[in-house]
């Protein structure tokens, strides 16, 4: 290898294996250079030299020495002799380097299917060990002056009680903070960093609770807890666990101390299954509907069920863990998703921002199809939302043989050669009927002429047998229809409302409980979602969780969130002059536009 | 064309929902000379009986009632001045107030069972949606009203129809008006709970339930 030619204005940065070359300039930071030039290098600490993350391997040229700090990582990670810091390499000619693996950082995927969104590993809490250099700390006059001197954050601002870790520890060794959100000091501890160091996303369903462990590091899921949420025996749907709440101040206070306990028992097994410390926790992201919101702050809810249905807050300042008595860090941070409306929650608000819609031009459709049924259409820098009561028919809720999509629940039916064949979940003998069941059920009997598109029963049966004690009654059509035509009438107002016909949709996107198995052609044939070409109705799964997870992973994410919601237009259906009439003609099953 | 004939055309006409059809035998019915008040009872209540039948068979369902009794106050706007013309003293079967109750702007089930009501020859004062206690109690007095038909939707606002009853005890009203209760989350038992005078699960149940608290009233 020849000598490399110094240029005393422009300086080549040679990247190997690849030989990619960068140019810059003498005197400038390597690591601001590998960032100009699309590399996606580590700076975790904002080049302050303090991090480590940002290594790089020298394989020719000169450069400068390492300071006292540099060395200090250096000695503490082992590296070898050629391993620098780039954010604390100021460029005096040409060089050839090598990127660790590393010290690049990761994207992570958001969502399982539909939409493949990838962010960077950016989390709010971040890490940093940092050693007393006793001369500065003299002239900084104080402890924390220091620290915000080293960190090069002015307003770092901190509580007394996240300085409690200072009573253990002494000039003499290192200190590992923890700040948020870059200006607030959470922790103070000595000894290593946690490691790793963890978040938790959590999905606040009203029916069912998800919780993920996350390596704020790499993204990594390392961990995940499923259960009912446990406030189901004060109420199954959000009304009556509210009328639960209304009715004495303990009750309020029950439904809290029931989610609370549930998530600490969830985050025992994250510590009894994976070893993953309670310590080591130090922030959590809650996406749920207000009502669930407002239940886990202990808030009260009585103005989120009664007109003009307000909630107390749509965002809110981050909590602290000890503040809610969640079993992780005490000085980890909660964020709460920001609430839309009050039947337009924080797990709307994530699941647009996982899916990456916000960005979307559209004109588009989202649904989330639950008891509530939350439409959002976006066309341009426009977009309404909605929510409309469409009952728990399509959950099985209120069907004589309904059930959820458990064993033995018919969940797909077709006719084959005229007859019909059905599968249940699991393929265990069929023992009742689930929402995308349902829909195709109504489909083949619509297409028979079994029922009328007024729903009515033909040839005066009272209801129909599907096989030995599975039956669909007229009465479940009905609810059917009311559950159809409700989500119907909300999609048609929306439609109207950005004067946009439904053809000229380039996608509907589908979140929540259905999902693969729900038969597309079926829904546009009774009518619960418009007609446009199947390929654009696309399955996002869950994206309340998948929101969680970037709001976790990815902190601008969060700021940008909140300045999405800005732009959003509520829509109230029982207000819209047109909404009886529509409703009225929404109850006839069948294809529309 | 004879009365019989005319009369079945327009109890069909209710049954079918043909508003225009329903308005055009009325018209024919005064051009005829007959009588408007035979017209009605002969003609068209049988049709909105009939509709409430199918109802129950389970052979209509929500947007048949709204077109057949839209059908029937259609004829019936044609018909009623007349009535008052020959001085006949229109003679309704009785005055009901109805609306949400306050917290509340749920409707369309309220309107279907206004409408019905109306159809079914009773007076309705339909006082809409998110309506506040006391007014259904000051348009009840003003009115001379029968009953009070309060709706609720929400399983929170349903203590609104509870209020009420307590409000018209504190008032000293309570024995002048029968008080009705219906929406999704309304049971008959929570009717009970309340000292309600009825409940009724659907607008033609509905019409049913106010024939039956009118005779009983009456027969006191």
């Amino acid at each position: 290898m020849g000598k490399l030619v110094e240029n005393l204005k422009e300086i080549k940065v040679i990247i190997e294996p690849e030989g990619r070359i960068i140019q810059g300039k003498r005197g400038e930071n390597l690591a601001q250079i590998l960032k100009r030039g699309g590399i996606n290098l580590n700076t975790w600490c904002n080049l302050k030299g303090i991090c480590g993350k940002c290594a790089i391997e020298i394989i020719e040229g000169r450069v400068n020495e390492k300071k006292e700090e540099e060395i200090k990582i250096w000695k503490i990670k082992n590296w070898p002799k050629t391993y620098r810091l780039a954010c604390q390499i100021f460029l005096e000619g040409d060089i050839k380097i090598k990127i660790p693996e590393e010290s690049i950082i990761k994207d992570f995927k958001i969502l399982d299917r539909g939409l493949m969104i990838k962010k960077e590993i950016e989390p709010a809490i971040k890490t940093y060990q940092i050693s007393f250099v006793h001369n500065d700390l003299v002239r900084a006059g104080s402890i924390l002056d220091y620290l915000r001197e080293k960190l090069n954050i002015e307003e770092l601002k901190f509580s007394l009680s996240s300085l409690e870790g200072l009573s253990e520890f002494d000039l003499e060794n290192d200190v590992i903070i923890y700040v948020y959100d870059g200006k607030e000091l959470v922790r103070l501890s000595k000894g290593a960093p946690a490691s790793p160091l963890l978040g938790l996303a959590i999905d606040l369903g009203t029916t069912t609770i998800v919780m993920e462990a996350i390596d704020l590091e790499s993204g990594e899921i390392l961990g995940r807890q499923t259960d009912f949420n446990h406030q189901l025996s004060f109420g199954s749907d959000i009304l009556s666990r509210i009328a639960f709440a209304c009715t004495s101040p303990d009750n309020l206070k029950k439904l809290q101390t029931t989610i609370i306990d549930e998530l600490n028992q969830m985050i025992g097994k994250f510590r009894d299954g994976c070893g993953l410390e309670e310590e080591n926790f130090m922030e959590a992201v809650v996406a749920g509907n207000a009502t669930m919101n407002h239940l886990l702050l202990g808030l009260p809810v009585a103005s989120l069920a009664r007109a003009p249905f307000i909630s107390l807050f749509s965002s809110i300042e981050p909590l602290r863990a000890k503040d809610l008595n969640l079993r992780i860090n005490p000085e980890a941070r909660i964020f709460i998703a920001p609430n839309i409306r009050s039947f337009v929650g924080g797990d709307i608000s994530a699941g647009l921002m996982a899916a990456g819609l916000f960005d979307h031009p559209g004109p588009f459709a989202f649904i989330d199809l639950g008891t509530n049924g939350e439409i959002v259409v976006k066309k341009d820098d426009q977009i309404v939302v909605t929510s409309t009561a469409a009952g728990p028919a399509f959950e099985g809720g209120n069907l004589s043989c309904g059930l959820p999509a458990v064993n033995g629940a018919i969940w797909r039916a077709e006719l084959i050669n005229h007859e019909l064949k059905i599968e249940t979940v699991n393929g265990r003998p069929a023992r009742g009927i689930c929402g995308s069941g349902l829909i195709d059920l109504l489909a083949i009997f619509l297409q028979q002429g079994v029922i009328k598109p007024d729903g009515r029963i033909a040839r005066g049966q009272e209801k129909i047998e599907i096989q030995a004690d599975i039956f669909l009654t007229q009465e479940d059509i009905r609810q059917a229809q009311l559950a159809c035509a409700a989500l119907k009438t909300g999609f048609r107002l929306l439609l109207e409302n950005l004067s946009l016909d439904p053809r000229q949709l380039q996608a509907i996107y589908l979140a929540g409980g259905f999902g693969q198995e729900l038969s597309i052609e079926n829904s546009q044939a009774i009518g619960l979602i418009p007609r446009i070409e199947k390929e654009k109705v696309i399955f996002l799964g869950n994206t309340s969780l998948a929101g969680a997870r970037l709001l976790l992973l990815n902190n601008s994410s969060r700021k940008d969130l909140l300045s999405f919601l800005e732009k959003i237009e509520y829509i109230s259906l029982a207000m819209e002059p047109n909404f009886q009439d529509y409703f009225l003609q929404a109850l006839k099953f069948g294809p529309w536009p | 064309m004879n009365k019989e004939r005319i009369f079945a055309l327009m109890s069909q006409a209710i049954i079918e929902g043909h508003q225009e059809e329903a308005v055009r035998l009325a018209r024919e019915a005064l051009e005829l000379k007959l009588d408007p008040a035979e017209v009605i009872e002969k003609g068209y209540v049988p049709g909105i009986q009939k509709v409430g039948e199918l109802w129950e068979k389970g052979e209509y369902f929500l947007p048949e009632l709204i077109t057949s009794s839209e059908a029937m106050k259609a004829a019936m706007a044609v018909l009623e001045p007349e009535i008052r013309k020959l001085d006949q003293g229109l003679r309704a079967r009785g005055k009901v107030v109805i609306g949400t109750v306050e917290g509340d702007i749920h409707d369309i089930g309220k309107n279907i069972v206004a409408s019905m009501l109306q159809a079914s020859g009773f007076e309705v004062f339909d006082l809409g949606a998110d309506v506040k206690l006391e007014k259904f109690i000051e348009k009840a007095e003003e009115i001379k009203a029968d009953i009070i038909g309060l709706s609720a939707l929400l399983t929170t606002t349903m203590i609104g129809q509870k209020r009420l009853i307590e409000l018209l005890q504190q008032l000293k009203l309570r024995e002048r008006y029968k008080v009705i209760v219906g929406g999704a989350p309304v049971t008959a038992r929570w009717a009970k709970d309340i000292g309600a005078d009825g409940y009724a699960e659907n607008a033609v149940a509905a019409v049913h339930l106010v024939g039956k608290l009118l005779e009983t009233t009456r027969e006191r």
